[in-house]
């Protein structure tokens, strides 16, 4: 019925008690229903014994018939007035001196509970179902209550009543109560396991529905893994291997130009020039290529790196730069955040570095590099602290249309002549932002400055990210 | 130069022959007498280094007094080279050069722990070489003191 193990087992789980319930009421609660009416039945019968006694029964006389000589008045009005069925009355001995039942007149009860209970002052009841023996051993055709009743003076036992209530009206009430119950319970348990049923029916489905989405999402992520891996691989032994050709190119383009130089002339040394230039852009797109291969492929393992420290690593290594441009790089206060410690070198050495290539003439580049704690702006899948890591500068900056596109591997926005560069430096920063389960943006415009706008997480869960 | 310094064979173990070419270039360039050999690939320079196949006569095969060893190669790349060379009492004291494309960092640390002399990048250009080279010879041949051949 069910195709999930677990489901099942809560099917099981939620079944016992829709059993043990009905069970437990129909074996120890109902039985508690019959013996309270009895018990009643019981004192009703003592109640009624001592009334008689005190009425009509010589005090401190053993019973006997003499003394009882006017009893079948009263104990007919008796039997009508609180509904008996019969009414016995013994002598000490155990002989029945009277009965509303004249065939039971004469004879003796010399059972055990007459002479230990009754005969020592307690009274004796006992339930007799329809058609089985009654105390006295005689079939009774009703159900019946009978109560020895003792009748006693002090310590002194004198005799002995007995009350037969018929409860055969009773039983039928109790019965009918018990049985509307015992429905309204098993249909309550009934209905209440179709409802179960149903329920875990319709969760089994999704469940196994979810599984088998999450089986695909397995193999899907698997083909994922092995394609980005193949890709990575790919990228790397490629830029490798493209590498060592080129160094030949170069440098046999090279002896050339050195032991024949004089002979080729001009045009031939122009030509030369342009092999030269055109494996230099190789070297450089080829470079790019390794630098993006190797953010996943030579990934350092994340710990808490202090992103002021980095900024003040990456300043110190374009020095040169910032002089040559007189340009000035303001930093605010900048969090401490897990992460690979060489790649957010990386990521902050392209954005300044950028920020310095693109300045505008007119005036030196400035660039400000700052942060603000941000909350879960719901592109990231995990929720927790991050932080976003600005870094914004006064230079030419770009149309804001571009925006996708700049982060796009080899995306360049300008001439070579105008700017140098491979087109790869922001593709690596996504591409670190994004192992870290961040993310990079920028907004621009066309001389206003850029500023690039990086999400990165405070910590990291452990795993890798893959964009 | 001395002529003893001059007398040292360096024995290059390179599969990429234009990388031989341009060595060799290199040399003549940098103006050094010392006799250059090339083995292609590890088999070969354990070959000619324990005088077998066909290095078998030794006279013909000199002992080098430097070796220089390109990682990446056939049959028997540089790294298992090394090793056998390093594990080898009458071999280890050769100083062997690393020059190779390579940057790799696991290369580098890689190669010193198996006991190479000095680990070298490839220079791109072909000045660039004959500047490592002439370096080289300097430093093996000129500052540094080498173990006598006892044979």
């Amino acid at each position: 019925m069910f195709k999930n193990r677990i489901i099942f087992y809560v099917f099981l789980v939620i079944l016992c008690p829709g059993i043990i319930f009905p069970v437990v009421s129909i074996y120890m609660v109902h039985p508690s229903f019959t013996t309270l009416p009895i018990e009643g039945f019981e004192d009703q019968a003592v109640n009624l014994g001592v009334h008689l006694a005190e009425r009509y029964f010589p005090e401190n006389e053993p019973l006997s018939k003499e003394n009882i000589p006017l009893i079948s008045e009263y104990a007919d009005r008796h039997m009508k007035d609180f509904h008996l069925m019969k009414l016995k009355i013994f002598s000490p001995q155990g002989e029945v001196i009277y009965s509303t039942d004249s065939k039971d007149i004469g004879e003796i009860n010399q059972k055990d509970y007459f002479h230990d209970t009754v005969a020592k002052g307690r009274p004796y009841t006992k339930v007799v179902k329809k058609d089985s023996l009654s105390l006295e051993e005689k079939k009774v055709v009703s159900d019946v209550v009978e109560t020895y009743v003792p009748i006693m003076s002090g310590e002194r036992f004198n005799g002995a009543l007995e009350i037969y209530y018929d409860i055969t009206a009773n039983n039928r009430a109790l019965d009918r109560i018990v049985f509307k119950s015992w429905i309204i319970h098993l249909l309550m348990t009934i209905a209440g396991l179709v409802i179960t049923v149903v329920i875990l029916i319709q969760l089994d489905r999704i469940l196994t529905k979810q599984k088998k989405i999450e089986q695909e999402l397995k193999v899907y992520s698997e083909k994922l893994k092995k394609s980005n891996q193949e890709l990575q691989d790919f990228a790397h032994i490629a830029s490798h291997d493209l590498q060592e050709p080129l160094r030949k190119v170069a440098a046999f383009g090279e002896r050339l130009r050195m032991k024949y130089g004089n002979v080729l002339g001009e045009q031939g040394i122009d030509y030369l020039e342009r092999i030269d230039s055109a494996t230099g852009r190789m070297r450089n797109l080829i470079q790019g290529l390794l630098a993006f291969s190797r953010v996943t492929t030579k990934a350092q393992p994340f710990k808490k790196v202090d992103i002021g420290k980095v900024i003040t690593g990456v300043l110190s290594d374009l020095e040169m730069r910032i002089q040559d441009t007189g340009g000035h790089v303001e930093v605010a206060q900048l969090p401490i955040i897990d992460a690979d410690p060489l790649q957010m070198q990386q990521l902050f050495q392209n954005l300044i570095g950028n920020a310095l290539k693109f300045h505008n003439k007119d005036h030196p580049p400035l660039v400000r590099v700052s942060a603000e704690p941000s909350g879960d702006n719901g592109v990231h899948a995990r929720p927790g602290r991050y932080y976003r890591i600005i870094v914004e500068d006064n230079g030419i900056g770009f149309d804001n249309k571009y925006e996708e596109r700049i982060f796009g591997v080899f995306q360049r926005l300008h001439g070579r002549k105008e700017y140098e560069g491979s087109g790869i430096g922001l593709s690596v920063c996504k591409k670190i932002a994004e192992r870290h389960g961040g993310t990079i943006s920028a907004k621009s415009a066309p001389g206003e400055g850029a500023k690039f706008i990086i999400t990165l997480p405070e910590k990291q869960g452990g795993g890798e990210h893959h964009g | 130069m001395d002529d003893k310094a001059n007398s040292i064979t360096i024995l290059m173990a390179d599969d990429d022959e234009d990388d031989r070419l341009m060595t060799k270039e290199a040399f003549d360039e940098a103006k050094l007498a010392n006799e250059l050999r090339f083995v292609e690939d590890g088999e070969e320079l354990l070959d000619y280094l324990t005088h077998r196949n066909k290095y078998a006569d030794s006279s013909t095969s000199p002992r080098p007094g430097l070796i220089l060893l390109d990682l990446n190669m056939p049959r028997k790349d540089g790294r298992e080279a090394l090793r056998e060379i390093k594990a080898d009492p009458d071999l280890r004291q050769i100083p062997i050069v690393v020059l190779t494309t390579s940057k790799a960092e696991e290369d580098i640390y890689r190669s010193y722990d198996l006991g190479v002399n000095s680990f070298i990048t490839k220079p791109v250009s072909f000045e660039g070489m004959v500047f490592v080279i002439t370096t080289l010879a300097q430093y093996w041949f000129q500052i540094v003191r080498l173990p006598e051949d006892k044979k």
